[in-house]
């Protein structure tokens, strides 16, 4: 849309009051997660769970041994994602996906919140939570 | 940049304040030109209301049912599409912060109210809030993916059913899991010796324009908020121009009674309520105004089933507040 009037700026503005409410969620992401600990991981994508308070997806990451342990990563709610666009069939259960993530600030090993997610074929799903 | 992660929990009771106010019909379209130009900080709840009947939504022609009242049933939410974008490569971006306009400084709110608690339990409330992690603490309900309770489950998204005889409401929900209220409108009282429940008993009549619904028989298993004030969401304490507020535990009796009002304008569900706790309070608490807008007639109601996996993983503050992490501490060596 290139016509901007009033109104149009109006209603953008209102919008933003509308979003301060749902831009709340379950807790905070740093009373679970550290976000100056990013780590990536490679594997294979095994399930999605669209579930509320949090979306969550597991891999199933070989270590240097070829032993296959199962990796988790939160997300937010689904209804947000859904509402701006962002499917759970935008994630593909067996492909090899490099996720980016923080890590579980408890010393959960395996656990991340997902920043970042990257198919072979180079394109990319990035979740951001506002601020950075 | 160092990044910046906070969601605040479940607060949507933050921001909500003291005030009700009459739902005045604005006049009509000539705000809606020479009020572009919205203020920064929004110092009341009536400067939030007015902000809100600005919305040019609001000024559309209101629905109504073949009785005459308005009709509320829709499904109403808060429009979250602008947070997401795919590009012709198949690339989506989801950025919770990307609906504000960081150019510009970022608007404030009217403070988060609280009830005002008889002392035994303000030092109730302190105990738990002194507890929390930032705004997060398991003693939420919340964390339990419990109902909501009343008026917490009010914030959207949410499908209304509207029939002569009652009014339905459909709770999607962004945190816990789904749940449903029936508002009988019919004329029928509240049970003589109800059981509670998370949502309560609820019997509505209209006045005027508004649908007023009286909810009794609700159990002290939910809270009336979480999580703590903020006036900027997207930013760590300290950072930008957000302020903690107060951290909030909103606890109450199974004696909680509650007064809600909806009112549709336009295409805007506004809603406001009153809380009454006996037991608990010194006065009735009155919730600042909120507002869903309709959704498009694509948007439906959504399963969100609620698994609680991220309880046992929430850390609590410690004197430093520091916290046990295997990943976060320094190389001894």
């Amino acid at each position: 849309m290139t016509k901007r009037n009033p109104h149009d700026l109006l209603l953008a503005a209102v919008a933003l009051l509308s979003v301060a409410i749902p831009a709340v969620a379950h807790h905070s992401v740093t009373a679970e997660f550290d976000p100056g600990k990013e780590f990536t991981v490679t594997g294979v994508l095994t399930k999605v769970l669209w579930v509320n308070p949090h979306v969550y997806w597991f891999l199933d990451v070989r270590d240097e041994s070829g032993k296959a342990e199962t990796w988790s990563f939160e997300g937010n709610p689904p209804g947000m994602y859904h509402r701006a666009g962002v499917r759970k069939d935008d994630w593909k259960i067996g492909e090899e996906i490099t996720v980016t993530a923080v890590a579980a600030k408890d010393g959960t090993k395996h656990l991340g919140f997902a920043k970042m997610f990257k198919y072979q074929d180079g394109h990319s799903i990035v979740l951001k939570v506002g601020g950075e | 940049m160092r990044s910046h992660y906070i969601l605040q929990a479940a607060a949507v009771s933050t921001f909500f304040g003291l005030i009700s106010l009459p739902l005045e019909r604005p006049a009509a379209a000539q705000n809606s030109t020479q009020s572009a130009k919205l203020p920064d900080i929004v110092q009341s709840n009536e400067e939030l209301q007015k902000l809100y009947l600005q919305n040019p939504l609001a000024q559309m022609r209101t629905a109504r049912t073949s009785d005459g009242h308005p009709d509320l049933s829709g499904f109403w939410y808060n429009d979250l599409a602008n947070l997401g974008t795919r590009d012709a490569n198949g690339n989506v971006k989801f950025d919770l912060g990307g609906a504000r306009d960081r150019s510009k400084p970022p608007r404030k709110y009217p403070e988060p109210s609280e009830p005002s608690y008889k002392p035994e339990y303000a030092a109730k409330v302190k105990a738990i809030v002194e507890g929390q992690y930032g705004p997060t603490t398991t003693d939420d309900p919340n964390f339990d993916c419990l109902p909501s309770g009343v008026p917490r489950a009010s914030t959207g998204p949410l499908q209304i059913v509207q029939t002569p005889k009652m009014v339905v409401i459909l709770y999607e929900s962004n945190f816990v899991g789904e749940s449903f209220r029936v508002i009988y409108t019919d004329g029928r009282q509240h049970p003589k010796d109800p059981d509670t429940s998370y949502l309560g008993h609820s019997i509505g009549h209209w006045e005027g324009d508004t649908l007023v619904v009286d909810v009794t028989a609700l159990n002290d298993e939910t809270w009336l908020g979480g999580g703590q004030g903020h006036t900027e969401p997207g930013l760590e304490p300290g950072e930008g121009n957000h302020q903690i507020v107060e951290k909030l535990a909103l606890i109450h009796s199974d004696q909680e009674h509650v007064v809600e009002r909806y009112t549709r304008r336009g295409n805007v569900l506004f809603y406001q309520a009153t809380v009454e706790d006996p037991v608990m309070f010194t006065k009735p608490w009155v919730v600042t105004p909120r507002h869903l807008v309709l959704g498009g007639p694509n948007e439906e109601l959504f399963e969100t089933f609620c698994v609680s996996q991220d309880k046992e993983h929430i850390i609590k503050p410690t004197n430093q507040d520091s916290f046990s992490c295997n990943y976060c501490k320094k190389p001894s060596n």
